[in-house]
């Protein structure tokens, strides 16, 4: 067991908070600008991504 | 913590985007190229009279993509390389919000409370089976109703899905299933947004093989999606700083 090890789940799940927020906020920026956004230069680049993936393009 | 769950969902969600992109060149792009001569009348759909594409019925669709006829500046292997490059991003999307989920899902409700198969069928479900229930995978060139409308169906449908799963699996009572259930179906019995009745500029197999080949290789990606974010973040929750951060360690 490492010492970053969090020893008791009231802690963990105390900790988890932040952690999971960050990580879930971040994958929506990222599925949004990459699925989403409207700009012409993102549209272009993301083309055949948002079809492959079934994202609503055009 | 926080740069382990981080860095888990990335590296899972980066490899995933890799290994789904290199299929997709065999599998879609083939297809979407092949639309693409359709939608610009260098192949017309036999034994149907097109429309002028200047004409009300299919005004929205062709006009918005006119802005993207400039792909045609863009050589194959600059496209080729956008569109790696933005499916790694799209998946390590996925894997960011697979990793919160599974993370939320095993403090809530245990550290074996949802497996390998149940994370990949869910994150399957909510982003791509369930929206394309209503809007199915599209190739360009095929009719669709205004896109902020189809953009707000498809989010608010990806939304209720993952909250009803989240309902249904974890609350262990029928009161739980039910109003997950509930959740799921309700974008559905409200309806997608319809293309108006036009004539079809794409031949209907290529759009059918397109739809079963698009979907196919997302429940693909999931199960791999799924399957490198068991091993990076392992089911006894202690584990979980110690492992990632070995995996962060041998990049």
């Amino acid at each position: 067991m490492s010492a970053t090890t969090l020893s008791t789940a009231s802690v963990q799940h105390a900790g988890l908070v932040r952690p999971i927020l960050t990580s879930a906020v971040l994958g929506a920026f990222l599925i949004f600008a990459a699925g989403f956004a409207s700009s012409d230069a993102l549209h272009a680049a993301t083309h055949d991504t948002r079809h492959a993936t079934g994202f609503p393009c055009h | 913590m926080t740069k382990s769950l981080l860095s888990g969902g990335v590296i899972a969600g980066a490899v995933t985007g890799l290994a789904v992109a290199l299929l997709q060149f065999f599998l879609i792009q083939p297809l979407i190229v092949e639309a693409e001569r359709y939608e610009t009348g260098e192949l017309v759909l036999m034994g149907v009279a097109q429309d002028d594409p200047s004409g009300s019925s299919g005004d929205t669709v062709l006009s918005a993509h006119d802005a993207h006829d400039a792909d045609d500046e863009f050589s194959v292997v600059v496209r080729s390389g956008l569109t790696v490059l933005t499916l790694v991003l799209t998946w390590s999307g996925f894997g960011l919000v697979a990793g919160a989920s599974l993370a939320t899902h095993r403090a809530l409700w245990g550290p074996n409370s949802i497996s390998v198969p149940a994370l990949a069928l869910s994150g399957f479900a909510t982003f791509a089976l369930s929206p394309s229930l209503g809007l199915p995978p599209e190739l360009p060139g095929m009719q669709a109703a205004e896109l902020s409308d189809r953009q707000m169906w498809w989010v608010m449908t990806a939304a209720a899905t993952v909250a009803g799963l989240f309902l249904a699996s974890g609350v262990k009572s029928w009161l739980g299933r039910l109003a997950g259930l509930a959740l799921m179906v309700a974008p559905h019995l409200l309806g997608a947004p319809q293309p108006p009745a036009s004539v079809p500029v794409i031949p209907p197999d290529l759009a059918a093989l397109y739809s079963a080949r698009a979907l196919g290789l997302s429940l693909i990606g999931w199960l791999a999606l799924a399957s490198l974010l068991f091993r990076l973040m392992p089911e006894d929750g202690r584990e979980q700083p110690t492992a990632v951060a070995e995996a962060v360690d041998t990049r």
